[in-house]
C-alpha cells in the first residue's frame, strides 16, 4: 500500500472521530455531546484539509490543527466553567480544572446512562480532540494509516467495557467504516501498489511483531490509565484481582438489634412517593443462612445502571430526606434507579445500594435522594399457583442452614401438607408464623443451644422480626423455595403534609422468595408489625389497606436485653473502594509536568520521528526513502545547507563542506538510497539505519553546542516539506 | 601527434565502465578540432550511442560539418555528406537502380545515405521531397527501391544542419520531420579565445587529418546494446510522459512534443546515465537532457513569440514546474 497525502485525508479522519464519537452514545442520556464534539473534530479536519490544499509542511499542519482545536476548546470550557464556578474568579485554568474535575465527578459518581452535564461534555470534547490529533499523527504524519484502529478502538472500548449490557455491533460498523474509510482515502483508494521486492522477510515480520507489541503495551497502559475515570461494571477484570481495597460491610442484623432496643426513637428518614402510599424501604438483604442466623454473603459491586426489572410490579417513585449515617441506600424493593449524591454502587443479585465514597458510613447523613421502584404486586391468585423459580444469583438461597434440628423439617411438611403449589406452601408457612402461637418480643428468650433457628421455631415460638424471618427463610427452602432475608425499614408513621417519618423502631426484617415468572416477592410473617401483604393474605379482602398499617413499632424496653444470638461477623466484600486523592495539591504539579511535555513534545515527536524512521525490516525501497528523509531532517535540524537533488549528486554538493570522516559515509548512503529508487535490482539496505546514526553523531560533535542544543529541541525539520513533494 | 590505437575490445558486449571510456577518447579527439564546445560533442556522441539522430542548427562556418566529421573519423566509420541544394533529387539521397548491361540487370547504385555517419548539410535547402526521402530512411533504417529493399548501415546516424529558417532560399523542415532528430543543438560562435587558436592551428594544415580512430563501429553496435540494458525505473518513465505531456498543455506552445519524443527522451537519458557511470536513471539525467530534446518539436504561440520566449526557454520552464520525482 503505498500512501497518499492529499485534503481528504484529514476530512475522513475527522468524519472517523465523529463516528467513533457515536459509540459512546448509550452511555449518555441523550446526544447534547455531539454538537461540540462535532464542532471540534471538524475544525481539525478543515484546518487539515487546508494545510494540505495550501502544501503546508504536515507537522506544521498538525500542529495547527492541535491549537485550533486547543483554542476551540479553552474557549468554550471558560464559557461552561462560568457557569460551574458560578463567577468566582479562579483563573482560566483553575476554572478548566474546576470544569474537568465536574465532569470526571460525574463520570465517577453518576449511575449509567450518564447526564448531559457541562463538564461532562467539554470532557468528551477534549478526549475527541486527543483521539483526532492522535490519528491526525498516524495517518498524516508516520504515514501508517493501519494503526488508525488504536485510537478508535479505545473510544470504542471505553463504551464496551462500561456499559453493563454488551455493545450493539451497530458501534462497532460505526467505527470500522471509519477506519476503512481512513485506509482507503490514504492509499489512493485502492490503486496502491507493492513497490519493491520484499526483502528479509523474517525481518519484516519481526519489526511487525515488535511493533505490534510496543503498541499493546501502550493500550494496555492507556487502558489502566482511563479506566479509573470511567464507570466500570464487572468487565472490568483486574479490579477483581484484589488490587483494590474491598469495602469493609458491616452486619446490618446487629445495628437492627441494637436500634430496636435503642430507648427512644431517633428519626431515620422522612420520604414522600408519588402516590402518597406508604412503602417498605429495604437496604439490604442478606443470603446466608446459618443455625445462629442470616449474613451477608460477599458482594459484586457494579457501579453501572441498575437495569430494567423483569418481574411484574407497581412503580413506585420515592424523595427521601434522610439524616441517618447508614452505608446502605434505603430504598423500595425492587429499585430501578436512583439518584443520589455521593458514589453509590449497587449488588445486581439483591439490588442492595452501597455506599462507596471516602466517609462511607456517612454517606447518607443530611442526603436528599430520589428512587423509583417496582414493586411486586402479584395477586393472591398467582401467588398460590406459583412455583418455586430458580435464583439467578445461584444455590446460595436453597441451602438449608446445616446442623438444624431435623424435627424443623418434619414441622415444615407438616405445614405444608395441605399445599399443592409452591406459593400456597409459602403462604401456609407465613400464616402459620402469624398464628398464635408465635409472640412477638424484643427480649429474645435465652437459648440453650446454638441452633436459634430451630430453637424459635421448635420451642420457644417467641422473638422479634429477625426470628420471624429466618424462621421462614429456613421453612421455605426446606420446602425448595429460594429465600433470602430483607433488611430495611417498615412504611413509618404518616404525617399530616402526606410524608412518612421512619425512625429506628421501624427497622426491620423480612423473607423474600423467589417463584417463576414473579421474582423476588417479599412476605411477612412478623405479625404483631405488619399486617401481610395484599397478595398473601385471603383473610384480606382486597379492599385492605396495603401493608400500611404504620407504627409497627415495639415498646421501648430498657436495655438490660441480650444482644441476640444472631452475631454476625462483619463479612469482607469485595468491591470498588477509591482512595484516590482529589487533584486539589496537584494542580501546580499537574501544570508543571504539562508545560514540560508541551516543551518536550518538539524533541519527542523528533525523536521519535526518527526511531520510526529507521526501524528495521522495512520494504527496502521505503527503508531508503525513510532513511533519505532522515537524513534531510538531520541536515535541517543542524542549519546545514540542504541540496534537494537526487541523492548522489546532493551528496557530491553536499560532502564539500563536510569534515572528511563524514562525507564517504553520506556519500555511501546517497548511493544505496538512489538505487533503492531507480536502479533494477535496488539495493541493500540493511546497513542504512548504523550509516545514518555514525553520520548523525559526526555531525552533531562538530556543531556549536546551541546549533546543537536547537536541533534538539527546536528541530527545524518539523516545520519543512519533505523533498520532491 | 602520437598514434592512438584502437581498443582491442571484446566480442562481447562492454560494461558501461568501458563505453563511458571509449566515449572519453572520442571526446577527447574531437577536441582537436572543434574547440571550446564539449558540450556539444556530449551531445552528438550520446546521439549516436541513443541510436538517434542529430540537428545542428546554426549560422554557416561555425563547425557544424567538422564536428560530424571528426565524430565519424574518430570511431573509424565511414562518413558521406551530402549537399543538400534546391535541385537535389530523392535518388541522390537513397540510390537508383540502373540497367547493367553487362549481366542485363537492373543494378542498385547506393546514395549518400548508407555510410555510418551521414552529413546531410544544409538540410533546409533541398525540396521538401527529397527532405521527406532522407528521413524516411532515418526513420525506418532501410531503403526500398524497386521492390527490394536495402539495410542501412549500423551504426547509422543522420548529422543534418540547418541554417535558421530565417535566411533566404530555404524550406524550413516540417514538424513531423523535425520530430525525427533525436536532438538539435546549436554550435554557437567560438569563444574568442578559441577562435584565435583555431586559426593558429588550422595554419599548420587541415586538422581532421590528425583525428585518430579510437574504437570502430563495431564497438559502438555493441555498446548501444549494452546501453539498452540500462534500467529506467517505472517512477522515470512516468516522469518523462509527464514532462512531454505538460508541452501539450503549457500555455506558450500551440504544438507540444509527440509520443516519438518521449521515447526519444528516454533513449538519451539511458546513455547520459551509461556515460555517468550508473546502470539506472535518475530524474536529473532527463532534466538534463529534456531542452535539447524537446525544444525542436514545439511551436511557440504568438504570444509567446511577441514576447520573445524562445522554444529551450518555454521547455526548461516546464522542466523547474514539473516535479520530480524523489521517490522509487
Amino acid at each position: 500500500m503505498r500512501f497518499t497525502h492529499s485534503p481528504l485525508n484529514s476530512l475522513v479522519i475527522s468524519v472517523t472521530a465523529f463516528l467513533s464519537a457515536l459509540t459512546l452514545q448509550p452511555m449518555l442520556v441523550d446526544g447534547a455531546y455531539l454538537t461540540w464534539v462535532g464542532l471540534v473534530v471538524a475544525t481539525s479536519g478543515v484546518v487539515g484539509a487546508l494545510g494540505a490544499v495550501a502544501r503546508a509542511p504536515r507537522m506544521l499542519t498538525i500542529l495547527l490543527q492541535l491549537a485550533a482545536m486547543l483554542v476551540l476548546l479553552v474557549w468554550n470550557g471558560l464559557d461552561r466553567a462560568a457557569t460551574i464556578t458560578g463567577g468566582t474568579d479562579t483563573g482560566p485554568v483553575g476554572a478548566l480544572v474546576a470544569l474537568a474535575r465536574s465532569g470526571s465527578t460525574t463520570v465517577r459518581e453518576g449511575a449509567l446512562p450518564l447526564p448531559s452535564e457541562t463538564g461532562l461534555l467539554w470532557l468528551i470534547a477534549a478526549i475527541l480532540a486527543l483521539v483526532t490529533i492522535t490519528l491526525e499523527l498516524l495517518v498524516n504524519g508516520l504515514e501508517q494509516p493501519a494503526w488508525a484502529m488504536a485510537p478508535l478502538s479505545v473510544l470504542y472500548g471505553i463504551g464496551a467495557l462500561a456499559l453493563p449490557g454488551e455493545m450493539s455491533w451497530r458501534h462497532f460498523a460505526l467505527v470500522a467504516v471509519g477506519y476503512v474509510a481512513i485506509l482507503l482515502a490514504t492509499t489512493g483508494f485502492g490503486s496502491g501498489r507493492r513497490a519493491g521486492t520484499r526483502a528479509q522477510v523474517g525481518q519484516f515480520q519481526a519489526s511487525r511483531v515488535v511493533v505490534g507489541v510496543a503498541l499493546a503495551v501502550v493500550a494496555a497502559l492507556l487502558a489502566l490509565l482511563l479506566t479509573p475515570s470511567v464507570p466500570m461494571g464487572p468487565k472490568q477484570p483486574w479490579l477483581e484481582a484484589g488490587q483494590d481495597a474491598p469495602i469493609q460491610l458491616s452486619d446490618p442484623t446487629i445495628e437492627l438489634n441494637q436500634n430496636l432496643n435503642r430507648p427512644q426513637e431517633t428519626e431515620v428518614l422522612t420520604y414522600r412517593t408519588g402516590t402518597g402510599e406508604p412503602t417498605y424501604l429495604r437496604t439490604v438483604a442478606l443470603t446466608r443462612l446459618t443455625t445462629s442466623g442470616a449474613q451477608l454473603v460477599p458482594m459484586q459491586l457494579e457501579t453501572g445502571g441498575l437495569g430494567e426489572i423483569s418481574a411484574p410490579g407497581t412503580e413506585i417513585e420515592i424523595e427521601v430526606e434522610m439524616d441517618f449515617g447508614s452505608e446502605y441506600l434505603p430504598v423500595p424493593f425492587a429499585v430501578e434507579s436512583f439518584q443520589a449524591d455521593g458514589r453509590w454502587a449497587h449488588d445486581p443479585n439483591t439490588r442492595a445500594v452501597v455506599a462507596t465514597g471516602d466517609d462511607r458510613l456517612n454517606q447518607t447523613v443530611g442526603l436528599g435522594y430520589r428512587a423509583r421502584a417496582v414493586a411486586p404486586t402479584p395477586s393472591l391468585e398467582e401467588v398460590s399457583v406459583a412455583a418455586a423459580g430458580a435464583d439467578p444469583a445461584g444455590n446460595e438461597t436453597l441451602r438449608v442452614p446445616e446442623g438444624i434440628d431435623p424435627a424443623v423439617t418434619t414441622l415444615t411438611q407438616e405445614v405444608v401438607a395441605g399445599a399443592a403449589d409452591d406459593g400456597a406452601k409459602a403462604l401456609a408457612i407465613q400464616s402459620y408464623l402469624r398464628s398464635e402461637q408465635f409472640q412477638y418480643t424484643l427480649t429474645a428468650p435465652q437459648s440453650t443451644s446454638l441452633d436459634t433457628i430451630s430453637e424459635f421455631l421448635l420451642n420457644t415460638n417467641a422473638g422479634y422480626c429477625i426470628h420471624f424471618a429466618s424462621g421462614m427463610v429456613t421453612m421455605a427452602r426446606i420446602s425448595g423455595i429460594p429465600a433470602r432475608m430483607a433488611v430495611g425499614f417498615t412504611p413509618g408513621e404518616a404525617n399530616e403534609d402526606g410524608s412518612f417519618t421512619v425512625t429506628t423502631h421501624n427497622m426491620h426484617t423480612w423473607p423474600e422468595l423467589y417463584f417463576e415468572g414473579l421474582g423476588w416477592v417479599p412476605f411477612e410473617p412478623t405479625k404483631s408489625v405488619a399486617s401481610p401483604p395484599e397478595y398473601t393474605n385471603p383473610d384480606v379482602a382486597s379492599t385492605a389497606e396495603p401493608s400500611a398499617s404504620p407504627s409497627p413499632s415495639p415498646s421501648p424496653t430498657s436495655g438490660e436485653t441480650d444482644l441476640p444470638e444472631v452475631t454476625p461477623t462483619p463479612t469482607t466484600q469485595d468491591g470498588r473502594g477509591d482512595d484516590a486523592e482529589e487533584p486539589t495539591s496537584l494542580a501546580g504539579l499537574w501544570i508543571a509536568l504539562g508545560v514540560a511535555l508541551v516543551a518536550a513534545l518538539p524533541f519527542l515527536l523528533r525523536t521519535g520521528q526518527r526511531f520510526w524512521r529507521l526501524r528495521a525490516g522495512q520494504e527496502p525501497s521505503e527503508a531508503a526513502e525513510a532513511v533519505w528523509d532522515e537524513v534531510r531532517a538531520t541536515f535541517i535540524d543542524l542549519g546545514i545547507e540542504w541540496d534537494d537533488h537526487t541523492p548522489t549528486l546532493a551528496a557530491a554538493g553536499m560532502t564539500k563542506d563536510m569534515p572528511l570522516s563524514s562525507a564517504p559515509v553520506l556519500a555511501d548512503i546517497a548511493s544505496t538510497v538512489e538505487r533503492a529508487r531507480f536502479s533494477r535490482h535496488g539495493a541493500d539496505v540493511s546497513t542504512l539505519a548504523e550509516q545514518v546514526r555514525t553520520l548523525r553523531k559526526d555531525l552533531v560533535a562538530v556543531q556549536p553546542g546551541g546549533s546543537h542544543a536547537r536541533a534538539m529541541f527546536l528541530p527545524a525539520s518539523l516545520l519543512r516539506t519533505r523533498s520532491g513533494t | 601527434m602520437e598514434k592512438e590505437t584502437p581498443v582491442q575490445e571484446a566480442a562481447a558486449t562492454p560494461s558501461l565502465a568501458e563505453v563511458a571510456d571509449v566515449v572519453n577518447r572520442v571526446a577527447e579527439q574531437i577536441a582537436k578540432v572543434i574547440e571550446g564546445k564539449p558540450a556539444q560533442i556530449h551531445t552528438a556522441i550520446l546521439v549516436l550511442l541513443a541510436e538517434g539522430h542529430l540537428l545542428i542548427e546554426d549560422v554557416p562556418g561555425v563547425g557544424k560539418t567538422a564536428l560530424a566529421k571528426a565524430l565519424a573519423r574518430s570511431i573509424d566509420g565511414d562518413v558521406k555528406r551530402i549537399q543538400f541544394t534546391p535541385d537535389l533529387l530523392p535518388s541522390d539521397v537513397t540510390g537508383v537502380s540502373v540497367f547493367n548491361q553487362s549481366n542485363r540487370e537492373f543494378e542498385f547504385k547506393p546514395g549518400g545515405i548508407f555510410a555510418n555517419i551521414v552529413v546531410g548539410d544544409e538540410i533546409n535547402r533541398a525540396s521538401p521531397k527529397t527532405q521527406s526521402a532522407l528521413l524516411e530512411a532515418m526513420a525506418e533504417g532501410q531503403v526500398s527501391a524497386d521492390g527490394k529493399t536495402y539495410q542501412l548501415r549500423r551504426p547509422f546516424m543522420v548529422v543534418a544542419t540547418q541554417n535558421p529558417i530565417e535566411m533566404e532560399g530555404t524550406y524550413p523542415l516540417p514538424e513531423a520531420q523535425r520530430d525525427r532528430f533525436m536532438a538539435r543543438i546549436e554550435m554557437g560562435y567560438p569563444a574568442r579565445r578559441a577562435e584565435v587558436a583555431m586559426l593558429t592551428s588550422q595554419a599548420g594544415g587541415e586538422r581532421l587529418d590528425s583525428i585518430r580512430p579510437v574504437t570502430d563501429v563495431g564497438f559502438i553496435a555493441r555498446a548501444t546494446e549494452a546501453i539498452r540494458q540500462v534500467y529506467v525505473a517505472p517512477v522515470i518513465n512516468d516522469y518523462i510522459v509527464t514532462l512531454v505531456d505538460n508541452t501539450r498543455t503549457s500555455p506558450d506552445l500551440r504544438l507540444g512534443a509527440s509520443p516519438r519524443a518521449s521515447l526519444h527522451l528516454m533513449r538519451a537519458s539511458r546513455v547520459e546515465a551509461a556515460l555517468a557511470g550508473r546502470d539506472y536513471v535518475i530524474p536529473e539525467d532527463v532534466q538534463r537532457l529534456a531542452p535539447m530534446v524537446l525544444a525542436h518539436r514545439v511551436l511557440l504561440t504568438v504570444d509567446a513569440q511577441v514576447a520573445r520566449l524562445t522554444n529551450e526557454q518555454v521547455v526548461a520552464g516546464i522542466v523547474a514546474n514539473t516535479t520530480r520525482p524523489s521517490r522509487g
